[in-house]
Parts: structure tokens; C-alpha cells; sequence
């Protein structure tokens, strides 16, 4: 068994691969596991376990190669031809995690029996192979209702249960030696903060992380140690204007082991949401992370149940994305020093179940406090703890977690009934709202009926014996029809988005051109409709 | 038995076909073989004897005797038997032409008898022959009036077949050589022929052939039209004949064989140069393999999407020239049938008709709006005009939805509108809207190819359109200056508004558009391109115009010409260089856009350049960004 898996994205998606990985190693111990990543994150690949070959790409010079106007067609395509040769082939399986277009192009030039994934198609179109990726693709394009984490959708893709429970990362013995040497004069605990971000609405500011630092350092009388790489030393200057105490400065300083090293002599790491943080989790650091913008715990949270996550509690939370904040930033502001006062101060109650929730005080007006949990069946869930009255847009998301995690993931899984849903559609008085989400299921599932009769009437009456032209202009009809009518119901019902949109992309993806393909992914289509349907509906109907 | 393997030989460097057909033809039991008295072979064949059983060749002498032949001639034997009429004609400095029906006869001849001299000297035409007999004479450069020797035992075993190439009763008097893909015309300047058009039953294809027969006589041939269109109502009547699909079908292919031997009779009448056919005119294989008989070129433009109308799957191969609105993944399906013999040829519009007309003010008033459509209701204009309902908006056409909000704006109940009447509808409209149909409801359809004919026509009116984006369109309109695209509802929308705001731009590239088409795109163009495709008719103006291509651009490494003799080993680089003419510069985007529009299997190379291609845009981004 040759496996090879592609990420050429970041750091903190490297990590979030690795219990893919784990869970892959220990389904096919004898398996060759080949990861395809970017050369500038190699040092962040040889520390995920269960890698036999890292293969990387530099990525700037095929850019480089591929646009320059200076060698001929002919060059370009042998220097690429020889690196792609130079990935092997006879790959069984290729797991793409990427999300580019680029990445699908890659995995289909190296080849392979099996992907899954975004890969070109035979005529060179990207689409997305297996049901869990084909979700991924979904929820970046509509997450309103996703609450599944990104490791639990990457596991699942390796068709594995078993991450672990953690991200995973090997610190090498020097990392640790050298990391001693950068703390040689700390004495104490240290606190760990990442002030940078990828983006500047994701950006908590520097002056809030300095209050924060101030309270700690008070209350803890710890050390505070700025981390980040070099292109974030402006957070940290903004930050010492308005620190006043001395701190350890290793922005910049740490190669990733070290900064890995770093982390593990931490007591806490408090950041944004960011590569560090994800580094943390794998080494078993408490985290504590402010989720702004696009970031959701419940989409990209930390991947542990040793970690914290602060929201904001607005209500544009969370932004869609590629979109431009028209509130100035505004809910930076609703997360303050004091909620991470609280975090830091009460961790372990917090993330062991000893507070099993928050009061809605003046503390927690503005902002949500989260803690993770792992639930029997493997995957991890994001919990809000403090206490507000419930919205009907949480349980709905519920409902769908458990619809989602039955149909993508086949036969081999078995729901359990959620307690926290009970009591979230009794606290929330939801009666009216439930019925009337019951009747849409109930609705879709039966055009659903409707479509799949009519596409399995068309193909009776194509069959030569059958033929029938009025009978299949009648059913052709039907379905057109059908169509505009669940366009409707997506249009017109924003609960109804993840069911309907998530099977117009099935179409989509599967490029139907012959007849016969365009009726096949129909069958699919509203079979799938059929399916998620009744499922949905009997989530509600068992709390009825 | 000796003779044969020394008889073939000599056939072999003649006719090499045939020998290959003889040395693996199998006898029958119905040759039955004797010794004649004088101890030559003899034969009988089906209980008939073939020759004298006394002595053959006395017996061939007397009845030489009696025909009149002079030296130089070229004889035709009809039925050639064991040979021995044949060699009477040896060394009397004549060539034969020996029709010989049973192959079974000729490979005992073959077999028993020596006939090295005599095949030095013949052509032997059998029922294995391809072509017909006349185009059989002439490619053997026989006289039209040959001498004919009819041996009458083989006629009585298969009158028939002798009957069929009886020179001087045949209809058939054709000026050429029947041009095919493997036998190219010789290339002409401006010669005027004589072509049979074959009018569709029934469709929107109507129109095309009338458009083809006014550019055809445009450019001065004589043009024959088989008008279909009286056959139809009994055609169309078969549905209410009976109520069974299978009976329904059978009676259609008897009509339509009828339909198709009417013409094939018009044909004999009128002596054609080239037969030629649009979208569901009446051809049959039966018809198609009588016309490859009679040496006339047929060519069929199948202005159709390939996708809806499935058809052309039981035909395309057997016409000699079959053009194609689309490319790509219908050639790829094209060659797997095995048909060698497409063409791309995109619709066109007819100037003479399609024109920008002087409204009257009751006319604007009818005919006008700021939007407007005309065309029948496919699902996805059934859901993208429902966006329309706010608009001035005016829908013309037929199968519409009348329990539909679109009733509304449906003019006259959803009538069919005349191509005159269309022509106005295009001139008084601020905006056509050119949505091309598709079956699904999703707007613009993501794979859309080939371009419809409405896009030429709104264009050839000087008529301002918005036309959803089609992968073959960059190359028959410059987008942007002569023709503007939309790819959704809102980005139709914003270019509405745009071009509403800004109605100079929008005149500017309708009389672009208009330009573009009567300098490209008119059905003489078409015409031309056909003719020159099928008979090597080269159009009278173009022959002074020299296309030289720039010494520079021959040595560039990356013209196609040099990239395709650099990748001499490789052939999956060799399919993919031929792809363009040698002079084109090539470059990453070309070759990925060209990969993308065949809609067909990728090969390892094409997936190489793909990647290339999304490197190189990876690379513009950051570039961008930075």
C-alpha cells in the first residue's frame, strides 16, 4: 500500500494533517505514507510522526519556471516533467488536502488508482473526491451551520477514526537543548503570547495582549515571553509601548523545534488563531485563543480538550469570507484582558467539566468562552459555556452534525442521541420553530421521492422495449420542474442551505455531459435528499 | 494448382487489394471443377459451364471472331471466367478491363490456369470494388465507349451485377474523379460546379439550408434544391398512425429511405458535382452507400449540438465530408466511431437578411424594449429571465410556460415568430439578450461550446447584444470590442446597467460586431470554406492574397512548427503541437485554454502543461497582490 498525501498549504494545516496520518499508520501499519507539502515547512513536516517520505515542492521556483518568458515551452515542460517523475507513481491512494486548483493539477500530474480530494478530472476540470472532502468543499463556500472540525473531515477523508485525539508532533532532543539555551536566565512559569495572525481582522491588538500580559504578570508573577516569526516584530513593538515590564523576546529568534521546545516549558500559549497555536496543541500546552473574523473554534479550533477559545459575541460573527469589515473591527474590542484573565485562572476547571458552565454576567456580555470535548464516536465538539438563552440557528447546526457525521461517513458509523441538543430545544422553547423546520424536511425529502421516481421512470422508458417519447418528455419535465422548486426552497430558506446546496455541488462536481451520467448523478442526487431528509427528520421527531 | 502464388504476384504490383482478398477468400461448393476433352481445365459453376467441355480455346477464338476490336483498345470483358477469351487479346497491344462477379471463379482461374500474360494487361473490376464501375473506368483512364465483350454464361449466373455496369445504358456521366479524404481534390481557383442541396424534413435547420443555397449562388455555382419540406406531412403524420413507439420508428426509417431514394433519383436527373445536406435532411445509409457508388461526393453539415440530437452517431461516418458546429469532445467521439472525415464549420449569418433596418414608429412600438429575447423556453431561460419580471422586458418565442410569471412578458401567446419578423425584434431591441439553451436549469452553462445562430445574426443586424460565454466564441469575436459575454445573472445585470449608462459603447461595438461578421461570418464564407474543404475550390479573391509568415516567427523555439520537431519521441507532445498551425507562437495559456476547449481525456503531457499553467497563475497572483 503506497499512500500519498498533499498539503501544500501552511503550518497549521501541516499540523492538523497529522492525526490523518496516526490514524492512517495505525489502519495500514505496513503502509509507504509519502507527504507532499512545501519546501519553506519541511522543518514542520519531519516532526509529524508516520511520514516515511517527505517530498516538497519549491514552490516559487516552479512559479518562477512556469510564467518565465525567457525559456521555451519545451524547458518548462521537461523541469516539470522531471519533478513529477520524481514523486513516484503507483500511488494507491492520494489524499489531497489542499484547496487550490493548483493542488488538483498536482495530484492528477503524479497520479494515482485512488484520490480523494480535489484532483483534475479526466478532461481537466477540478473536482472533489470522497463524501468527507466533497463536505469540506462545501462548508468553505456555507458554514453557517458546519460544527465539525477540520482534523475530524481530514480523518474521516483517510476513512480512520483514530487521530488520536491530538495533533502530533516530535520534538527533536537538540530543539530542547537549544530552547534551554534561549531560556537560560527564566526562572518560573512562563506564559507564551502570538501576537501575530494571518490577516489583520484576525488580529486581536497588541495593546489588548499587553493588558493581558500585565494581569497575568501580576496576578502569576510569570514570565512573559513574546513568539512569532520575524515579519511579526511590529506586533511586539506595539506591544512593549505598552508593557512597561520586561519579557523574553523570541519573535523571530526560534526555528520551528525551538519554538516547539519553547512551547512545551510554557504554561500557557494565549494567541490568535495561528500556526503557534495548532504547534501547542501537538505539544500539549494550554492553549488560549482568540478566534476573530473568519475563525470559528468549531470550524478550525485547536484540535485538544487543553484549550480555551474566545469569541466574540456579535452579531456578523463569524465574517464570510474575502469580505471587508464595515464595523471598523469593532469586535476585537468585545473580547477583553479580563475574559482571559478568567480563562487562565480557571483552566482546569473549565476544560475538565468541573464549571460545566459560565453565568451570563457583565464579564461575558460581549463574548463566548468555548471548550472542546471529544465525543464517543471520535470526533471533537465545541461547546459554549456560557449560559445565554439558546439560539434556534445552534440547534439547527446540531441537528445537521448529526445527519452529516451518518451520511458521509457510510455504513460503518452509529449516531448517539444528544443530550445537549434536548435540552437546548427545551431551554429555547423551539416548538414552533422545529415544526415548521420538520415540515420543510419533510417537504424536501419527498420532492427528493418525487425526482429519484422520475429519474428511474426515465430510464425504464428509454429501454428499447419501453420506449416511450411522451412518458420521458413527461418525467423530463417533472425533473426541470423539481429543479426551480428546490431553487426555491434554497432561496427562500436559510436552513435548507446545507441539504439543497450540498446536492446542487454533487451535480456539479460529478461534470455529468452524456445522458446517461447526467441521470446517474441525479439518481445520486435525490437519493442523497431522500436520505439526508429522513435522517434530519427524525433527529427532530425523536425530541418531539 | 501451381499457377496461383505466381498469378498473385503479378496482381499484387496491380491491384494489391484484391490479391489480398483472393488469397484469403475461402471457396464455396458451388464451383465444380472438370477437365475439358482437349485436357484443358474447365469448370461449372452453380451447374452452369463456364466453357466449351469439347475445347475452351477453340471455342474463345470462334467467338473473338465475330468482335470487333482494334489494336490500342481498351476491351471490357464482361465475365472473365477461367481466362481464356482473355488471352486472346494477348499481344494484340490492348488493355482489358475484366468484370468478373464471383470471385469463386476468378481464384479457380487463378488457381488452374497461368494467366501471367493476361493479368499483365487487366483490370479486373469485382463486387469487392468500392467505387462504381464508371469511376472504376475512369480511374483506369478507359474510353467512355469501350469495346464490350459479354460472355454469356457469366451473365446468366449474375445478370444483375453485369446489368449494373452496362456503360452504355448508364445515367452517369460525371466530368471528375469523386473527391474523398483519402483521394483530396486537386486545389482550383474559382471553378463553378454543380451541387444537389438537400433541404431538411423538418426543424430549425430550415432556414440554414435556404441561407447555404443564397451563399452557394453568391459565389456563382448552380445550385439544385431538393425541396423536403412536401414530404413532411406524412412524415409528421406517422405519430397519429399508430400509438406503438417501435411501429412508429420502423415507419419512419421506410419514409425516410423513401424519402432518401427521391434523392437519389433527383441525383441521377441532375448530375451533381456534390451533394450537400444540413440537420435532418433525408439521407439513409442505403442512399449514402448508392451515392458513394455512383462517384458523387456527399458532405453534411450537422448544425446541431451534438449532445442533444444523438443521430449523427449511425451516420457521420458514411458521408465523405461531415462538418461539425463543435469540437473537442464530439471529434474525440467522432474518431472513436472511426470517422475521419469532420470539419469544423461554425453557424453563420445570411446579410442579406439579417440587417439594420429603418423602424417605423409603430413597428419600434411593437417590436421594442429594453431587453428582449426570442427563442424557445429551455429550463435554464425559464429561471434566468424569471430575473427579468422587473425589467422592460420583451419575450418572443414558443414553449414557454404560460402558468409561469414569465407569461407576462411573452409576446403574442407564445407564437412563432418569422425570420423577418425576428430581424425587427433584433433591430428595435436596446439589449438582446443571448442566452444559449441548455437542459439544465443553472443559467449559463459552465461547458457551453459552440456558438449559436442568433449570436451571428444580432451581430450581422448591427443589433447590441449580451451573450452568455461560449469556449469557441474568442476566436469568431473579439470580446470586449466586438461582442460583450456575461458568465452570470450578476454579471449580466452589472453589464446591463453598464451599457444602459453608456449607449455610445454600445453602438461602437454593435457596428464592431457587424463589421466582424460581413468580413468573416456570412454563410458565403461558409460556403467557400466548405467547397474548398470537399472539392478544393479555392474562393476567386483569396488566391492573391499570400500568407507569408514572418521569418521570426518560424524561428521562434516556441512556434508550434519547431515545438512539435522537438518533441519528435514523445507522441503525446506530437498530438498536442500538431493541434495549431506550425507558425503560432505558442504559450502556456494557449495550450491550457486549447487542452481545456477538446472537453476530452487528458493525456500525461496535456496534465504537465495544465500544472504549468496553474503555477504560472499562482505566480501572477502573488504578483498582483504584491
Amino acid at each position: 500500500m503506497r499512500i500519498l498525501i498533499i498539503n501544500i498549504t501552511r503550518m497549521g494545516d501541516l499540523l492538523q494533517t497529522s492525526p490523518l496520518i496516526h490514524g492512517l499508520r495505525s489502519k495500514y501499519p505496513s503502509a509507504e505514507i509519502t507527504l507532499l507539502a512545501q519546501e519553506p515547512f519541511r522543518s514542520v513536516c519531519v516532526g509529524i510522526p508516520g511520514v516515511d517520505r517527505l517530498l516538497t515542492i519549491q514552490a516559487e521556483e516552479w512559479v518562477e519556471r512556469s510564467e518565465d518568458n525567457k525559456s521555451s515551452l519545451e524547458d518548462k515542460y521537461s523541469f516539470l516533467r522531471k519533478h513529477i517523475a520524481r514523486m513516484g507513481t503507483d500511488y494507491d491512494i492520494v489524499i489531497n488536502l489542499s484547496h487550490t486548483s493548483l493542488s488538483g493539477a498536482l495530484a492528477k500530474a503524479v497520479g494515482g488508482k485512488e484520490y480523494r480530494g480535489m484532483v483534475s478530472n479526466a478532461k481537466g476540470k477540478s473536482v472533489v473526491e470522497h463524501p468527507w472532502m466533497s463536505y469540506f468543499f462545501f462548508v468553505t463556500s456555507y458554514r453557517a451551520f458546519n460544527d465539525i472540525n477540520l482534523v475530524d473531515m481530514y480523518n474521516r477523508t483517510g476513512e480512520t477514526a483514530d487521530g488520536g485525539k491530538k495533533l502530533h508532533y516530535q520534538i527533536p532532543p537538540e530543539a530542547h537543548l537549544q530552547a534551554n539555551e534561549l531560556l537560560s536566565d527564566v526562572e518560573g512559569d512562563i506564559i507564551a503570547l502570538q501576537l501575530g495572525a494571518s490577516a489583520p481582522a484576525r488580529r486581536w491588538p497588541p495593546h489588548l495582549f499587553a493588558q493581558t500580559a500585565e494581569l497575568l504578570q501580576r496576578k502569576f508573577d510569570c514570565n512573559i515571553a513574546l513568539l512569532g516569526s520575524s515579519g511579526e516584530r511590529e506586533y511586539m513593538e506595539e506591544f512593549s509601548m505598552y508593557y512597561q515590564n520586561p519579557f523574553i523576546d523570541l519573535v523571530g529568534k526560534t526555528t520551528v523545534p525551538q519554538l516547539a521546545a519553547v512551547l512545551s516549558r510554557s504554561r500557557f500559549l494565549i494567541t490568535n488563531d495561528t500556526g503557534t497555536m495548532h504547534l501547542a496543541c501537538a505539544v500539549g500546552t494550554p492553549v488560549i485563543a482568540v478566534f476573530l473574523a473568519e475563525a470559528r473554534a468549531c470550524d478550525t479550533g485547536p484540535y485538544t480538550e487543553k484549550a480555551l477559545i474566545l469569541e466574540p459575541h456579535i452579531d456578523c460573527f463569524p465574517c464570510e469570507y474575502n469580505s471587508e469589515c464595515k464595523r471598523n473591527y469593532e469586535c476585537h474590542s468585545y473580547i477583553s484582558p479580563e475574559n482571559i484573565l478568567y480563562a487562565v485562572e480557571n483552566f482546569d476547571h473549565l476544560t475538565n467539566g468541573g464549571i460545566r458552565a459560565v453565568p451570563l454576567s457583565h464579564l461575558w456580555e460581549k463574548s463566548s468562552l468555548v471548550r472542546n470535548i471529544f465525543e464517543s464516536d471520535g470526533f471533537i465538539r465545541a461547546k459554549n459555556l456560557v449560559k445565554r438563552k439558546p439560539e434556534f440557528h445552534e440547534a439547527v447546526k446540531l441537528i445537521y452534525r448529526q445527519m452529516w457525521k451518518q451520511i458521509l461517513s457510510g455504513k460503518d458509523y452509529k449516531p448517539e442521541t444528544s443530550s445537549e441538543l434536548k435540552s437546548l430545544l427545551i431551554t429555547g422553547e423551539f416548538s414552533s420553530e422545529l415544526d415548521l423546520l420538520a415540515e420543510l424536511f419533510a417537504r424536501i425529502r419527498s420532492l427528493g421521492e418525487q425526482g429519484l421516481n422520475a429519474v428511474l421512470e426515465i430510464i425504464k422508458f428509454s429501454q428499447p422495449e419501453n420506449y416511450n417519447p411522451a412518458r420521458l418528455n413527461f418525467h423530463t419535465q417533472i425533473l426541470t420542474m423539481l429543479d426551480s422548486t428546490l431553487w426555491n426552497y434554497e432561496w427562500n430558506n436559510r436552513e435548507l442551505i446545507p441539504l439543497l446546496r450540498f446536492s446542487r455541488q454533487m451535480v456539479r462536481n460529478a461534470d455529468p455531459v452524456e445522458r446517461d451520467e447526467i441521470l446517474q448523478v441525479s439518481q445520486e442526487k435525490f437519493t442523497f435528499l431522500i436520505k439526508a431528509g429522513g435522517i434530519l427528520l427524525k433527529e427532530i421527531e425523536s425530541f418531539a | 494448382m501451381g499457377f496461383f502464388e505466381e498469378n498473385i504476384s503479378v496482381l499484387a504490383r496491380r491491384q494489391p487489394e484484391l490479391a489480398d482478398k483472393l488469397r484469403s477468400h475461402y471457396l464455396s461448393g458451388d464451383i465444380e471443377r472438370s477437365t475439358a476433352k482437349t485436357g484443358l481445365p474447365a469448370v461449372k459453376f452453380r451447374g452452369v459451364s463456364l466453357h466449351s467441355s469439347y475445347d475452351p480455346i477453340k471455342e474463345a477464338e470462334k467467338l473473338a471472331a465475330a468482335f470487333d476490336f482494334r489494336p490500342g483498345d481498351t476491351v471490357i470483358l464482361k465475365g472473365f471466367g477461367l481466362g481464356y477469351i482473355a488471352d486472346i487479346f494477348i499481344g494484340k497491344d490492348c488493355n482489358l478491363i475484366a468484370c468478373e462477379a464471383e470471385l469463386d471463379i476468378l481464384k479457380t482461374a487463378f488457381e488452374l490456369r497461368d494467366l501471367r500474360k493476361v493479368i499483365e494487361i487487366t483490370r479486373f473490376f469485382t463486387p469487392v470494388e468500392e467505387i462504381g464501375f464508371p469511376a472504376f473506368l475512369r480511374s483506369n483512364s478507359a474510353a467512355e465507349y469501350a469495346p464490350v465483350f459479354n460472355h454469356a454464361p457469366s451473365i446468366k449466373l449474375n445478370p444483375e451485377f453485369y446489368a449494373s455496369i452496362d456503360i452504355k445504358d448508364s445515367h452517369y456521366d460525371f466530368q471528375t474523379t469523386r473527391p474523398t479524404p483519402e483521394n483530396p481534390p486537386v486545389p482550383s481557383v474559382g471553378k463553378k460546379i454543380k451541387i444537389l442541396l438537400v433541404g431538411p424534413l423538418y426543424g430549425g435547420s430550415l432556414p440554414v439550408a435556404e441561407y447555404c443555397r443564397r451563399g452557394l449562388e453568391q459565389i456563382g455555382h448552380t445550385v439544385e434544391y431538393f425541396d423536403s419540406t412536401p414530404y413532411y406531412p406524412v412524415y409528421s403524420s406517422i405519430e397519429n398512425t399508430t400509438p406503438n413507439p417501435g411501429h412508429q420508428a420502423k415507419l419512419r426509417a421506410y419514409y425516410t429511405l423513401f424519402v432518401a431514394q427521391a434523392v437519389l433519383a433527383k441525383a441521377m436527373e441532375v448530375k451533381p458535382d456534390l451533394v450537400f445536406g444540413v440537420a435532418q435532411s433525408p439521407f439513409t445509409k442505403e442512399t449514402l452507400e448508392d451515392f458513394r457508388k455512383l462517384a458523387i461526393p456527399t458532405a453534411f453539415w450537422f448544425v446541431e449540438d451534438y449532445k442533444v440530437l444523438t443521430y449523427w452517431k449511425n451516420f457521420a461516418p458514411l458521408y465523405d465530408y461531415f462538418f461539425t458546429i463543435q469540437k473537442g469532445d464530439f471529434f474525440r467521439q467522432l474518431d472513436l466511431l472511426g470517422a475521419k472525415n469532420y470539419h469544423y464549420l461554425p453557424l453563420a449569418a445570411d446579410p442579406e437578411i439579417h440587417k439594420p433596418l429603418n423602424l417605423t414608429p409603430q413597428e419600434k412600438e411593437e417590436f421594442g424594449s429594453i431587453l428582449s429575447f426570442i427563442g424557445a423556453g429551455y429550463p435554464n431561460r425559464r429561471l434566468f429571465f424569471l430575473y427579468f419580471l422587473k425589467d422592460n422586458f420583451k419575450l418572443w418565442g414558443t414553449e414557454w410556460d404560460m402558468s409561469s410569471p414569465l407569461a407576462q412578458k411573452l409576446q403574442r401567446n407564445g407564437a412563432r415568430i418569422s425570420s423577418e419578423e425576428c430581424v425587427k425584434i433584433f433591430n428595435a431591441a436596446s439589449i438582446n439578450i443571448n442566452l444559449h439553451s441548455w437542459m439544465e436549469s443553472g443559467g449559463v452553462n459552465p461547458e457551453g461550446d459552440f456558438v449559436n445562430p442568433r449570436t451571428f445574426e444580432i451581430a450581422a443586424c448591427g443589433a447590441f447584444q449580451l451573450v452568455d460565454n461560449r469556449s469557441e466564441l474568442p476566436r469568431l469575436f473579439e470580446i470586449g470590442k466586438e461582442i460583450i459575454t456575461f458568465n452570470n445573472i450578476d454579471d449580466f445585470q452589472q453589464k446591463k446597467q453598464y451599457y444602459l449608462a453608456h449607449p455610445q459603447e454600445m453602438s461602437a461595438i454593435a457596428s464592431s460586431a457587424r463589421l466582424r461578421v460581413l468580413r468573416e461570418h456570412t454563410y458565403k464564407h461558409r460556403m467557400e470554406e466548405m467547397l474548398k474543404i470537399t472539392m478544393g475550390i479555392e474562393p476567386e479573391n483569396s488566391a492573391d492574397m499570400v500568407i507569408v509568415a514572418p521569418a521570426a516567427r518560424l524561428s521562434d523555439p516556441n512556434a508550434a512548427g519547431n515545438l512539435l520537431r522537438a518533441a519528435e519521441n514523445d507522441p503525446e507532445l506530437k498530438a498536442l503541437f500538431s493541434a495549431f498551425p506550425p507558425e503560432e507562437i505558442l504559450d502556456v495559456d494557449k495550450i491550457a485554454a486549447y487542452i481545456r476547449s477538446k472537453n476530452a481525456n487528458i493525456t500525461n503531457a496535456e496534465g504537465i502543461f495544465l500544472l504549468m499553467k496553474e503555477f504560472a497563475d499562482w505566480g501572477r497572483q502573488k504578483k498582483v497582490i504584491k
